[in-house]
């Protein structure tokens, strides 16, 4: 299988999936993003991010519970998968190998 | 928990407002997203919705609902439909889009033809829409286009009913009166010409000037480049110069006040350039490089001729207001005019001629306009649409030929379950994508060969991919690929899958062979009819070029005198000059005239006893005119000198002249006319001469000493050139080398008429150039012709090289049971003979007739010879045969190991 690599925007939103944990779906994304990043992103994009990300295997999704209210739409929820944290997990090592390399960044700089 | 607490918080707030987002938008979302993202998306979108309306207004909120439904447009989420995934539409275009790359590839040579064929003859139709459009858009441009008219007139005989004349010719006050007439006209203006010797820091130019009234500028948009934008004409003195005659005269100095003299009848006078406006900005039928008031052609035409209403000297246009119509005005105008006509028996119908409908008109004779002929831009449009046929007809032979070696892939695909609608669109995609790529072949080909074709045409062209240019190519290609591709597949698609899959090739029997042979036979008539009619166009116009004039126009020069002041002035330089070059051994003799042949002659109008209106040509004349021109008398004497002031009274007329009245003992007769006071006679009978073009016939013609002599009868004029005197100088050079005299010429000029430009031309040359129109389009029309030939000539080559291909082993076989070559040729070329024989006896009936119709137009035609015909079918058959042998000789002359060891 070919090695998947992300985005900047698909790695933004994998990680909102995993720090929302249960009950991310695609509003609450945007939501937690404008306030954890302080950056305003486009509902549709983050949905299209999301499929993509569904498509590689890194999250799942299901549908929630019939709600009584406005015609009973149900919102479509989307959970992390093992190969998508183990995504995660790979990234942030990488990164901080690669930190460690720059010459007078180590920790204890830090 | 959270999430449901938002949920029913929002549909609260909905409830209270009554704000939901745009239906629209959510059936279109519910239409383009795949079913099982739809509820989730719209979930979402819809709470975001509700949150933005409570926080940013309505509007706000609405603008990103609608935002996020365009961002959804994303293959991410397109891709997942059904509705695209499932469809043919993508799936099967990339299929058809890799198998007609590989069948171009496959087939090299034919693919190689059909897009030639194809894309020269797009070629063709880009140059012949932008020429056609040129043509069809002449005088659209002016903002009044549709309020502007200009006046002609319709001589209609009062007993018959018949109308003798039309001519837009028309009196110099004639729009000025019905202006003061008629409130119904808003504006008029004249627009009338004369040539003058114009100067500028002592240089002399002869040029054409134009005088119109001031209200020109606002009647017509021509485009003001520089200088005064309000009234370029406003003083008396103010002159108006094209963009070009400015470059000319001032280069990159600004013309705006330059002073530049313009001499008309020797009176010089200054006027300064007041604007500089271009008349080719947009398509105009109405040129000019040099303006001035209309009052200054008083000078030039007499004060009588200018208020006279008799003499036809220019074009008048008027302007009418708003809401009137031109047709309720014609007869109110008619009624007006003919007031001064009531006791004769002609009467004048007063028309208007639309200024969008001028350039194209037939029916008007051309005047001071340009005119265009119609005639030319259909055969122009017929040539184009025949190439295109061609080259279709070529796609759709090599096509079909070539299917039979696609055969088994159709047999192949029915067995896979395509049905006929799968393998029609397969055909009519293949068909598209090639005539596709052709046209933007032959687009490029086009804009390469632009200025080429600008030069051939002597037009403007320009690409500038209007709504109609573009809808055009689209309609073409179109067209081109629907045709040839629901033909193909009309043949292809009836073919039996087991027949196909075990390879039964189609014979010449088939549907198929029958179809494409009538293809051909179609192909090879029209080949022959274009190269028929071109050969007879070109016949004829190299007999009217050739014919005889009725004068020698070799070796005779023509001698601009530069508007002397009067007649006795332009007599006495004609006489200082001839005796100045008399003593050159290499002029045989020189003599003055009136008109040439640059410009039509002079008309006189003499009314009869009868009431009836007589035109009669005239031209005033020096005693050696006969013999410098090369004239010949048919019965009667020359002007003789000796006879002194009894000249002034002698006549000679043509032979047109003594038909035309039924003179039967000419000579010492007169002229027929009731107004006639003095005596004139008729001392000769001069042989028919061509003074006018060959259209026309030669009519009846006066050529005198003096106008003295007939003017008394004479109550109308038609003319560019009055008062009578001698505006040109010919001369009769003899044998031997021409230019030395032309030197001597020149100085003699310079020193009996010194401040004027010496300006010659031989007359052969000015003959040449009035046929420079016909010679453009002849030129078009052969370029047209050969590019046709040349695409049914590549497609009779793919087909004989396919069926050579076809029947290889065939050949092979019967050369190893002991054919000859010459058999395996003449079995191979057999039915190209029968089809050429075919296409012959159906193209000569066909070309005969459109001949005679064109042919029908000249006074002097050629007579059609059915030798020519014979002589071009003859030559097609043989040049196709030769193109047929040359590629079976090869197959013929194979060993036939070669083509049998193949299985």
């Amino acid at each position: 299988m070919k090695k998947t690599y992300l985005g900047e925007f698909e790695e933004v939103v994998l990680t909102m999936v995993g720090v929302i944990g249960e009950g991310a779906y695609g509003n609450r994304i945007v939501e937690e993003v404008e306030k954890q990043l302080n950056r305003s992103v486009n509902l549709s994009a983050v949905h299209i991010t999301l499929y993509r990300l569904e498509d590689k295997g890194l999250v799942s999704s299901d549908m929630g519970g019939v709600t009584s209210s406005r015609g009973g739409r149900r919102k479509r929820f989307f959970k992390i998968t093992n190969p998508g944290l183990a995504m995660l997990k790979d990234l942030q090592e990488q990164r901080t190998k690669l930190w460690k390399l720059i010459p007078g960044m180590n920790s204890s700089a830090l | 928990m959270e999430i449901n607490t938002g949920y029913e918080f929002f549909s609260f707030m909905s409830q209270e407002r009554k704000v939901n987002p745009p239906g629209l938008l959510i059936s279109f979302m519910e239409f383009f997203c795949p079913d099982e993202l739809v509820e989730g998306l719209l979930c979402d979108f819809e709470e975001q919705f509700y949150q933005d309306l409570k926080s940013k207004g309505r509007i706000k909120s609405n603008v990103r609902f609608a935002w996020n439904v365009v961002r959804l447009l994303h293959p991410q989420i397109l891709s997942r439909k059904q509705f695209f995934k499932r469809s043919k539409f993508i799936f099967m275009f990339k299929s058809h889009f890799i198998v007609t790359q590989r069948n171009v590839i496959r087939n090299k040579f034919y693919s190689f033809i059909n897009v030639l064929g194809l894309s020269l003859a797009i070629a063709l139709v880009v140059l012949g829409v932008l020429f056609a459009e040129s043509e069809f858009s002449k005088d659209q441009f002016h903002v009044n286009k549709d309020k502007v008219y200009r006046i002609y007139t319709e001589k209609i005989k009062k007993k018959s009913q018949e109308v003798q004349f039309v001519t837009a010719t028309t009196s110099i006050p004639m729009s000025k009166n019905v202006r003061a007439e008629f409130d119904q006209i808003a504006r008029y203006t004249r627009f009338g010409s004369n040539s003058g010797t114009v100067t500028v820091n002592n240089t002399h130019y002869d040029e054409s000037v134009h005088f119109t009234d001031p209200d020109f500028f606002k009647m017509f948009s021509f485009p003001v480049i520089s200088g005064n934008l309000e009234s370029p004409l406003k003083e008396l003195n103010d002159m108006v110069l094209s963009p070009e005659m400015a470059l000319k005269y001032f280069g990159d100095e600004d013309p705006i006040g330059q002073t530049i003299k313009v001499s008309f009848n020797n009176q010089k006078q200054d006027f300064i350039v007041s604007a500089v406006v271009d008349p080719k900005a947009g398509e105009s039928s109405i040129l000019f490089d040099i303006v001035l008031h209309i009052e200054q052609f008083k000078v030039v035409v007499g004060e009588e001729t200018f208020n006279s209403e008799v003499y036809r000297m220019l074009d008048n246009f008027v302007q009418l207001q708003e809401g009137v119509s031109s047709t309720d005005l014609e007869p109110l105008l008619s009624r007006s005019y003919n007031r001064s006509f009531e006791n004769e028996d002609v009467r004048f119908n007063v028309r208007l001629q639309g200024l969008t409908s001028m350039y194209l008109d037939t029916y008007v004779p051309a005047s001071m306009a340009e005119r265009g002929d119609p005639v030319n831009v259909y055969i122009l449009i017929g040539l184009i649409l025949l190439v295109l046929l061609i080259a279709v007809i070529n796609f759709v032979t090599l096509s079909t030929s070539q299917a039979m070696k696609r055969i088994k892939e159709i047999g192949v695909r029915k067995a896979i379950g395509a049905g006929r609608g799968h393998l029609r669109e397969q055909l009519i995609v293949e068909a598209f994508l090639i005539t596709f790529f052709s046209a933007l072949a032959g687009v490029t080909l086009a804009f390469v060969a632009l200025p080429y074709f600008n030069d051939l045409s002597e037009s403007r062209l320009g690409f500038d991919f209007s709504l109609v240019q573009v809808a055009i190519l689209i309609g073409v290609v179109c067209l081109v690929a629907i045709i040839s591709g629901v033909m193909q597949s009309g043949l292809l698609v009836t073919i039996r899958a087991t027949e196909a899959l075990r390879g039964k090739l189609l014979n010449n029997k088939t549907k198929t062979g029958l179809f494409n042979k009538a293809l051909m036979t179609l192909q090879f008539t029209l080949s022959i009819a274009l190269i028929v009619g071109t050969v007879i166009m070109r016949s004829q116009l190299h007999f009217v070029s050739e014919k005889n004039l009725g004068y020698n126009q070799e070796r005779l020069i023509q001698i601009s005198t530069n508007s002397p002041e009067d007649r006795e002035a332009s007599q006495r330089l004609l006489n200082r000059f001839r005796t100045e070059m008399q003593e050159d051994p290499n002029v045989l003799s020189v003599t003055g005239t009136m008109n040439d042949s640059e410009e039509p002659w002079t008309i006189m109008v003499f009314p009869q006893e009868d009431g009836s209106r007589e035109p009669v040509y005239f031209n005033q004349i020096d005693p050696d005119y006969l013999e410098t021109m090369g004239i010949d008398l048919a019965e009667g004497r020359d002007f003789n000198r000796s006879s002194g002031d009894a000249m002034m009274k002698e006549i000679l007329v043509n032979e047109a002249l003594v038909e035309h009245f039924g003179l039967t003992d000419p000579l010492n007769q007169q002229i027929p006319g009731k107004h006639f006071t003095s005596r004139h006679k008729i001392i000769g009978v001069v042989k028919d001469f061509h003074f006018a073009d060959l259209k026309q016939e030669v009519k009846p013609l006066i050529l005198a000493i003096s106008s003295g002599a007939v003017s008394s009868g004479s109550r109308g004029l038609n003319t560019y050139r009055w008062p009578p005197m001698f505006n040109k100088i010919m001369l009769r050079a003899g044998p031997g080398d021409i230019m030395p005299g032309i030197d001597k010429m020149e100085e003699t000029w310079a020193e009996i008429n010194p401040g004027h430009p010496f300006l010659m031309r031989f007359v052969d040359d000015v003959l040449e150039t009035q046929y420079e129109a016909e010679t453009r389009w002849q030129k078009i029309i052969d370029s047209a012709s050969v590019l046709a030939i040349l695409i049914a000539w590549l497609g009779l080559l793919g087909l004989t090289r396919l069926s050579v291909q076809r029947k290889i082993k065939e050949i092979g076989i019967r050369k190893v049971l002991g054919s000859s070559v010459t058999q395996v040729v003449y079995l191979l070329s057999r039915n190209v003979l029968g089809l050429i024989i075919l296409a012959n006896l159906i193209a000569w009936p066909i070309v005969w007739w459109l001949a005679e119709g064109w042919l029908a137009d000249f006074a002097y035609r050629i007579k059609l010879n059915i030798l020519l015909f014979v002589v071009v079918g003859l030559a097609i058959l043989i040049f196709a045969l030769c193109s047929v042998i040359w590629q079976v000789m090869n197959a013929a002359m194979a060993n036939p190991v070669k083509s049998l060891r193949y299985e």
